[in-house]
């Protein structure tokens, strides 16, 4: 199975504390990964580096290597504009920009240059698809984003990414804003957009983890605990730390 | 998260597994008395047996509704899923080892009065062994020690042995005289029980190494 990140010996200190301890971890292609763990244990945190989001933080100092599709993200040469566009990300409050939904997804392309009508019209199209949204929609396009339901607003912030067309999707606790019904359409996108992206998705929700990912890693206190299967991880996990924090025994 | 939910959640979970054990003990307790009512012909310790046979049954429904409850309202996972699901299949194999122990002393009013001792003697000999699987099967429970839950599945094959053996005596005591038959093919019935009450405790050794371990048997010895 081909690997697209690789994190090697990570470690990250916000100022002189060490928010994430040696973390070596490989992601497969085309594949879901949970990152799991009680607050404040570096799963966020972690993820923000996948994508560069830490450089914007002051007095963040990182060390280690994080590889992705075989680069060093962390060199000096690395454009990190092109980075984030390979490496989009979705927050766990839905922040459509004050726009029409139309003018949301071609955001990301006319940004990047993309000027003419009948391909900015494909890609929102596209866009709309890939995220379960097209039919919901596709009458109202040149209305507000903000009178969109939450959950709506959470896929349309899923297809303003897929307009850059990146091939990782970073989500930090996407669903915890939204309703059960919104969530499982969330989690149903997820499985279908396996296909074309490698994601990984931060969550406090078990359950979640359990249905939605292939993979689970669980963090504690700065470090990755454990990382397998997620069927292996929620029938048998290996350390009595991970064990405890899933059945819910601390946390 | 809420101490008092999760507690009370932890509670229940050992609640399942002293009920597993409290059924283990009965039916345990069920197979040694209808064995002794065999044996002795004592005709009252055989009902005894066949009239608390409804108690184990109940026991099992009891733990398979607190069990199906736990898995809908708590969404158990990893060892707790293991422990549900584990007694699921154990008072499965539980209460067909009690119904054994309530089949062979439903025979005890029609064998004769003095019964083939050879057969007899396999049938206590195979009987102590049953027995003895239980118990440690239950101690391997408590104490979630796969080894010893290993033993027991090793154990089922002297279990069989004797079987086998005691079947062949009694072919040929059947064979001798026709009027053998009748008490010969109820002897063989019981052998026969026998033999799967050894089969039963291997299924629940098996439970046991699963829920330590979270592997299954079959897999651990391929891997070997």
């Amino acid at each position: 199975m081909e690997q697209v990140i690789t994190a090697q010996n990570l470690c990250l200190f916000y100022g002189k504390h060490q928010a994430l301890k040696n973390i070596n971890i490989t992601m497969p292609r085309n594949k879901i990964m949970a990152f799991v763990g009680p607050s404040g244990c570096g799963k966020s945190t972690f993820l923000r580096t996948l994508n560069r989001m830490n450089d914007l933080i002051e007095g963040v100092k990182i060390t280690g290597q994080v590889n992705i599709a075989g680069q060093d993200i962390y060199a000096p040469r690395t454009d990190v504009v092109e980075l984030r566009k390979k490496v989009g990300m979705v927050f766990q409050r839905p922040n459509p920009f004050q726009m029409s939904i139309y003018d949301n997804i071609a955001y990301g392309p006319r940004i990047h240059g993309e000027t003419k009508k009948s391909v900015l019209d494909q890609l929102v199209e596209e866009s709309l698809r890939g995220a379960a949204l097209w039919d919901e929609v596709k009458d109202r396009l040149h209305s507000s984003a903000l009178g969109m339901s939450g959950g709506q607003q959470q896929r349309l912030c899923i297809a303003r990414l897929l307009a850059v067309k990146p091939d990782i999707l970073l989500m930090d606790e996407p669903c915890s804003a939204l309703d059960p019904i919104s969530t499982m359409r969330v989690e149903e996108l997820l499985g279908e957009l396996k296909d074309k992206y490698t994601i990984i998705i931060v969550t406090h929700n078990m359950q979640q983890a359990a249905r939605s990912s292939d993979y689970t890693a669980f963090f504690l206190l700065g470090e990755m605990v454990e990382c397998r299967e997620t069927n292996t991880m929620f029938t048998n996990p290996q350390d009595k730390r991970t064990e405890d924090y899933i059945t819910g025994r601390f946390g | 998260m809420n101490m008092s939910v999760r507690s009370s959640y932890n509670q229940a979970l050992t609640e399942i597994q002293r009920q597993i054990l409290q059924m283990g003990n009965l039916v345990s307790q069920a197979l040694d008395d209808a064995l002794a009512a065999l044996e002795t012909g004592n005709e009252e310790l055989a009902a005894q047996v066949i009239f608390g046979d409804p108690i184990i049954d109940n026991l099992q429904i009891t733990i398979e509704d607190k069990t199906v409850e736990l898995i809908a309202l708590q969404q158990p996972i990893a060892k707790d899923l293991r422990i549900l699901s584990t007694a699921l299949k154990m008072t499965t194999d539980l209460e067909r080892i009690g119904d054994h122990a309530k089949k062979i002393a439903k025979l005890v009013p029609r064998l004769e009065p003095e019964p083939l001792p050879l057969a007899v003697s396999s049938i206590t000999q195979v009987g102590k062994q049953d027995i003895d699987m239980i118990q440690k099967v239950l101690k391997a429970y408590v104490n979630l020690d796969a080894q010893l839950a290993l033993e027991v599945i090793q154990a089922d094959s002297k279990v069989d042995d004797i079987c086998d053996s005691c079947k062949r005596v009694l072919l040929e005591y059947m064979l001798a005289d026709k009027n053998n038959i009748s008490q010969g093919n109820d002897l063989n019935k019981i052998i026969h029980r026998l033999e799967r009450v050894g089969d039963h405790c291997t299924n629940l050794a098996e439970w046991v190494i699963y829920l330590t371990t979270g592997r299954r048997i079959q897999q651990m010895e391929e891997e070997k």
